[in-house]
C-alpha cells in the first residue's frame, strides 16, 4: 500500500506499507551478505543477489547480465508484486495491475550516460505511474540521490557506494576523493545523511534548490539535469504544483525550471491583455513579492494611480526568469514566490526571455504608447518599440515619479477614458484566462457578470438577466492563495464545459474527496488547481486539488481534492 | 592505404612451437584466404572479426597459389596448423581437391590442424581424412543462453559434443577452444563457465584450448567495449581456471592468448602481465600447476573487482566506469 506523504514536483516522500511492515522513501536499501531484519534490502549470498521486499525475495539477475546498450531485451521478472525489469527497457513493457515496485537492478550502467539515464527513468517511471515505486540499483551516490529523486526514483541501493569505497573513492555531494583504503562504510554513512536531506528538501516541496545546488558537482549530473529539464519538460510540467512557497533560482540551471517554463507558457499560450489597456507600462521587480506590496511599488502606485488614466494603464513588471509579469498577476505562483540573485547583470538567456516576452506582448497589438519606467534595463528592450523612459537616476526618486505620472497624463490625453466596470471584467478576464484558460474565462466572465472590489481581492459577481436583483458570486482571486477560488456556482459554469471536473463514485462524502473515490479526473488539472467535484452531472463540490488528474485517478489513497465549498 | 590484398596469397605464415605426441615441435602456422565462414555470412559470432580476412572472389587457382606460397616456406616441420578463419572442412570454403592436395603435400608431417563448425563434421568426411589430423571446434562455451545470446553461435552445446565424439571414434584428436568471458558474465561467472566447459569438452578433447577473448575490430564485442560495457578478462582469471581444471582433466590444458596484455586483450594491471603469460605459455607446455604462480600487488585489485561486479549486478567495465580525472588526490 503506498501513500504519498510529500511532493516536489516529481519527486515525493512514500510511505510503503505491507501489513505491519513500513518503508520511508526515498530510501537506501542495505546490501548484506548474510540474514537482515530490514524491511527492504539486497541480500548477496553464494554469488546470487535478491531484493527482499518486506520477507519476499526476489532474485535480481537472470543468468546472462545483459547490459543496457545490449539491445537484447529481457522479460520483466514479477513474483510477489515486485516486478524486475532489466534494462533496456523499451517503454512498452506489461506490467501486471498487482505490481507495487518496479526494479531496475542493472541502473549501474546509466551512469555515465546522462542521454540513457534521463531516458530510462522517464520511460520507467511513465510505465510505473504513480501508484507504484520505482527502485533502482546501482545509481544512487550522495552527489546524484537529490537528482535522481527529484527525477522520479523512489528507492535506491547502497551497492555503488560500496563498489567504490572498495576500490578507494570516498563519494561525497560535493565530488569524488581518492583515499585509498576501503571506505565503503563512510560512503554509506554520506549517502544515508544526503537521502535525509532528499526527504527534508521534499516534504518542504523546495527539492529542486538541493538538485540545483549538487548538479554542479560533476558535468554528468549538469548534463543530466540539463537534459531533463529539456527533453523532460512535459513528464515534469504533470507532478508541478500551480501554487508554492518562496524558493530561489541561484544558478543558470534554475532558470529552467519546469514551473517557470509552465508559468511562461501560460503567458505565451493563454494570456491576452485586458482588451481596454491602451498604455503599456513597464516596471523593474521588487524582491518583496507579491510586487505591489513592496516599497518601490507602492510607491509607484502614487504616481501611477493619481487620476482615472490608471485604467488605460497596463502595468507590466519585467524580470527575470519569468520575463513579464502583468500587474494582475502578480499574486499568481510563481510571481509571489521566486527569488533571484539581482547585481544588475544579466545572462544572456535571462536577455532573450525578456525580449521575447515584452516583444510578444507588445505584438498582440492594442498598446498606443509604451513607456518604461526600468531605468537602465531599458537598454534590454528599447528597440523593441517606440518608448518613452520616466526614470531620473533612481526609480523611485521624486524626480522619477513626477516624470512618470506626467507622461502617463499626457500619454492618455487624447484617449478616451473606460468605464471602471469595463475595466475591472476585462482585467480579470485575462487574469482567468491565465488561470483556466480562454474559453473557461469567457464563460466565468460571461455578458451578465462583472467585478466587484479592489485589487488584488477581486469578487466575480453574476447577475441573472431575468431578475437583477439576484446576484450570485461565481469566484475570488486571493492573493493568500495566489489565484480564483471558485464558489460552487461558478463551478457550475465551468463544470458544464467538462472543464477541471472530478468524478466521483456514488457515496456519502464528508469533508475532502480522497483518492480512491475518483473515477475520472480532467488531465490538465495540476496540484493547487481548482477542481470540480461532479457525480452524475451534478456539482457535489469544489475546492483544490492535492494532486493532478492522473495521479488521483491512479492513487489509491490519500486527499485527492480538498473541499471549499459542498452542495447541500 | 591499406595494401590491396590478393587472392592468391596467403592472409599470414608463421612458425612457432607446439606439441606432438608430448614433444615440443617445430610448427608451421599459415592462415589461408578463402570465401569466408558460413556463419559469419549470416551474423556471425559476435567476437569474430574474421571475415576480415575473407575474399568472396577466391578460385581454386588461387587456394592452389597459397599452398605453393606455403610449400615454399615449409621446412619438413613435424606440426603444421592451417586456419582459414572459418571451416576448413566447409567444401564451400575449401574444395575437396584442394583438401586433397594439402593431406597429401604435408603427408609426411606428424601433425596436421585444421578448425571446423561441427555441422560440417559428418562420417563421411571424416572417413576420407588422415589419422595425423586435429580438427579443432570452437565449443567456446557449454552454456546454452551464453552459445545463444552472448556468442550467437548458431549451434548448441551438444552439436559440439556430437562432432568431438565422432573424430574420436574414427581416431582422430581433438582440440576445443573454450571461449574466456563471453560477454554479459561477470568475472567470476567467466571462471566458473570456462571450468564448466573444460569439464564438458573433457570427454571429447585431446586438448583443451582456454582463448580469453580478444577484442576485435568491427565486431558487436567492440561496440559493447567502446561503450564501456565489456573488459576483457584479468590474466588472474585465466591463470584461475587453469588452477582450477589442472590435474582434473585429462585433456592436455593450454591457452596461448592474442592481444594479452593490451587493452582488448586479456590484461591485469600492466606491470605483471608479460611474467603471467610466459607463466602460462610454460604451464600450457608442462601442465605443471607450480608454474602458475605468479604474484603481483594487483591479484588483490581483482578479487575486489569481482567483489564490486557482484554487488552491483553488471558485467561492465568497472575500471573505466570508476575512472574519474576529477577525482580528489591528496
Amino acid at each position: 500500500m503506498l501513500d504519498v506523504v510529500g511532493r516536489s514536483q516529481r519527486g515525493r516522500v512514500c510511505d510503503f506499507k505491507r501489513g505491519e511492515l513500513s518503508v520511508r522513501t526515498p530510501v537506501v536499501l542495505r546490501s548484506y551478505d548474510s540474514a537482515s531484519t530490514d524491511p527492504m534490502h539486497v541480500s548477496h549470498s553464494e554469488a546470487r543477489r535478491s531484493i527482499n521486499v518486506m520477507g519476499s525475495d526476489i532474485l535480481l539477475d537472470t543468468e546472462l547480465l545483459t547490459s543496457v546498450s545490449s539491445g537484447r531485451i529481457t522479460e520483466p521478472v514479477c513474483k510477489d508484486g515486485v516486478c524486475v525489469l532489466r534494462l533496456p527497457v523499451t517503454g512498452e513493457e506489461l506490467i501486471p495491475d498487482d505490481v507495487e515496485m518496479i526494479v531496475v537492478p542493472n541502473a549501474y550502467e546509466l551512469r555515465k550516460d546522462p542521454r540513457k539515464l534521463v531516458d530510462s527513468v522517464i520511460k520507467i517511471r511513465t510505465l510505473a505511474g504513480y501508484n507504484r515505486l520505482v527502485c533502482m540499483l546501482g545509481i544512487a551516490e550522495p552527489s546524484t540521490i537529490a537528482l535522481l529523486t527529484y527525477m522520479g526514483v523512489d528507492v535506491f541501493d547502497d551497492s555503488l557506494v560500496r563498489a567504490a569505497g572498495l576500490r578507494g573513492v570516498s563519494l561525497i555531494p560535493e565530488g569524488e576523493i581518492a583515499v585509498g583504503t576501503d571506505v565503503s562504510e563512510e560512503n554509506c554513512k554520506e549517502l544515508a545523511t544526503e537521502c535525509n536531506k532528499v526527504i527534508t528538501f521534499t516534504m518542504a516541496e523546495r527539492l529542486r534548490e538541493l538538485v540545483d545546488q549538487r548538479a554542479p558537482s560533476s558535468p554528468s549530473s549538469v548534463a543530466i539535469l540539463r537534459l531533463f529539464d529539456r527533453v523532460g519538460y512535459e513528464y515534469q510540467e504533470e507532478a508541478c504544483s500551480t501554487v508554492g512557497c518562496r524558493f530561489a533560482c541561484n544558478t543558470t540551471q534554475a532558470l529552467r525550471r519546469p514551473d517557470i517554463q509552465c508559468y511562461k507558457n501560460k503567458i505565451t499560450e493563454r494570456y491576452t491583455k485586458p482588451i481596454h489597456k491602451r498604455v503599456l507600462l513597464l516596471l523593474p521587480c521588487s524582491a518583496k513579492k507579491p510586487y505591489h506590496t513592496s516599497k518601490t511599488h507602492k510607491a509607484f502606485s502614487m504616481a501611477i494611480h493619481t487620476t482615472d488614466k490608471d485604467s488605460l494603464v497596463h502595468e507590466v513588471i519585467v524580470t527575470s526568469p519569468l520575463g513579464i509579469v502583468p500587474r494582475e498577476l502578480d499574486v499568481f505562483y510563481p510571481a509571489n514566490s521566486y527569488d533571484i540573485p539581482v547585481t544588475g547583470e544579466w545572462k544572456p538567456e535571462e536577455k532573450e526571455t525578456i525580449r521575447a516576452m515584452v516583444g510578444n506582448l507588445i505584438a498582440q497589438g492594442g498598446y498606443d504608447k509604451v513607456i518604461s519606467h526600468l531605468g537602465e534595463d531599458t537598454e534590454l528592450i528599447r528597440d523593441l518599440a517606440e518608448m518613452e523612459e520616466t526614470v531620473i537616476g533612481d526609480s523611485t526618486s521624486p524626480a522619477s515619479l513626477q516624470k512618470l505620472d506626467e507622461t502617463l497624463r499626457a500619454a492618455i490625453k487624447e484617449m478616451k477614458l473606460v468605464d471602471p466596470y469595463i475595466e475591472r471584467r476585462e482585467t480579470v478576464r485575462s487574469v482567468l484566462a491565465f488561470q483556466f484558460g480562454k474559453e473557461a474565462a469567457d464563460l466565468l466572465m460571461n455578458e451578465n457578470a462583472y467585478v466587484l472590489g479592489k485589487f488584488p481581492y477581486w469578487k466575480i459577481i453574476w447577475e441573472n438577466p431575468e431578475n437583477r436583483k439576484e446576484k450570485i458570486q461565481l469566484g475570488m482571486l486571493t492573493p493568500e492563495r495566489g489565484m480564483v477560488s471558485l464558489t460552487m456556482d461558478g463551478a457550475e459554469f465551468l463544470a458544464k464545459a467538462d472543464m477541471f471536473t472530478v468524478e466521483m463514485t456514488d457515496f456519502e462524502m464528508k469533508g475532502n474527496l480522497f483518492a480512491i473515490g475518483v473515477v475520472k479526473a480532467d488531465p490538465r488539472i495540476r496540484i493547487g488547481d481548482e477542481a470540480i467535484i461532479v457525480l452524475n452531472g451534478k456539482v457535489k463540490a469544489v475546492g483544490v486539488a492535492m494532486m493532478s488528474g492522473v495521479e488521483m485517478i491512479e492513487l489509491k489513497r490519500g486527499i485527492a481534492v480538498k473541499v471549499r465549498h459542498k452542495s447541500k | 592505404m591499406k595494401e590491396k590484398r590478393s587472392p592468391s596469397q596467403l592472409e599470414t605464415l608463421w612458425k612457432e612451437k607446439d606439441l606432438v605426441n608430448g614433444k615440443i615441435s617445430d610448427t608451421l602456422v599459415m592462415i589461408m584466404r578463402t570465401s569466408g565462414c558460413c556463419w559469419a555470412k549470416t551474423g556471425g559470432c559476435t567476437m569474430c572479426g574474421y571475415r576480415q580476412a575473407s575474399i568472396s572472389s577466391i578460385t581454386e587457382d588461387d587456394l592452389n597459389r597459397q599452398i605453393d606460397q606455403a610449400l615454399s616456406k615449409y621446412e619438413g616441420e613435424p606440426f603444421v596448423k592451417i586456419y582459414t578463419s572459418g571451416s576448413f572442412l566447409d567444401e564451400k570454403e575449401i574444395p575437396i581437391s584442394i583438401r586433397d592436395r594439402i593431406f597429401d603435400e604435408f603427408s609426411d608431417c606428424g601433425r596436421i590442424l585444421v578448425e571446423s563448425r561441427p555441422e560440417f563434421v559428418t562420417n563421411d568426411v571424416l572417413s576420407t581424412l588422415p589419422r595425423s589430423l586435429t580438427i579443432a571446434l570452437g565449443l567456446e562455451s557449454s552454456n546454452p543462453d551464453i552459445l545463444r545470446t552472448s556468442i550467437n553461435k548458431g549451434f548448441t552445446e551438444q552439436d559440439s559434443k556430437r562432432a568431438g565424439m565422432a573424430i574420436k571414434d574414427a581416431g582422430l584428436t581433438v582440440r576445443t577452444y573454450l571461449l574466456l568471458k563471453p560477454l554479459f558474465i561477470t568475472e567470476s561467472k567467466a571462471i566458473e563457465d570456462s571450468v564448466n566447459s573444460a569439464r564438458f569438452a573433457d570427454p571429447f578433447s585431446d586438448e583443451i584450448s582456454v582463448n580469453p577473448i580478444n577484442v576485435q575490430r568491427g565486431t558487436y564485442v567492440e561496440r559493447m567495449w567502446k561503450r564501456g560495457e565489456f573488459r576483457s578478462p584479468w590474466i588472474w582469471s585465466l591463470i584461475e581456471v587453469l588452477k582450477q581444471l589442472s590435474g582434473t582433466v585429462n585433456a592436455r590444458l593450454m591457452s596461448s592468448p592474442s592481444g594479452g596484455g593490451s587493452q582488448r586483450g586479456v590484461h591485469n594491471c600492466g606491470i605483471c602481465d608479460r611474467a603471467a603469460l610466459d607463466a602460462i605459455e610454460k604451464f600450457s607446455f608442462t601442465q605443471d600447476p607450480k608454474d602458475l604462480e605468479v604474484t603481483c600487488e594487483c591479484k588483490d585489485l581483482w578479487k575486489r573487482y569481482m567483489e564490486a561486479e557482484e554487488l552491483l549486478g553488471t558485467a561492465t567495465d568497472l575500471d573505466r566506469g570508476f575512472d574519474n580525472d576529477l577525482m580528489i588526490r591528496k
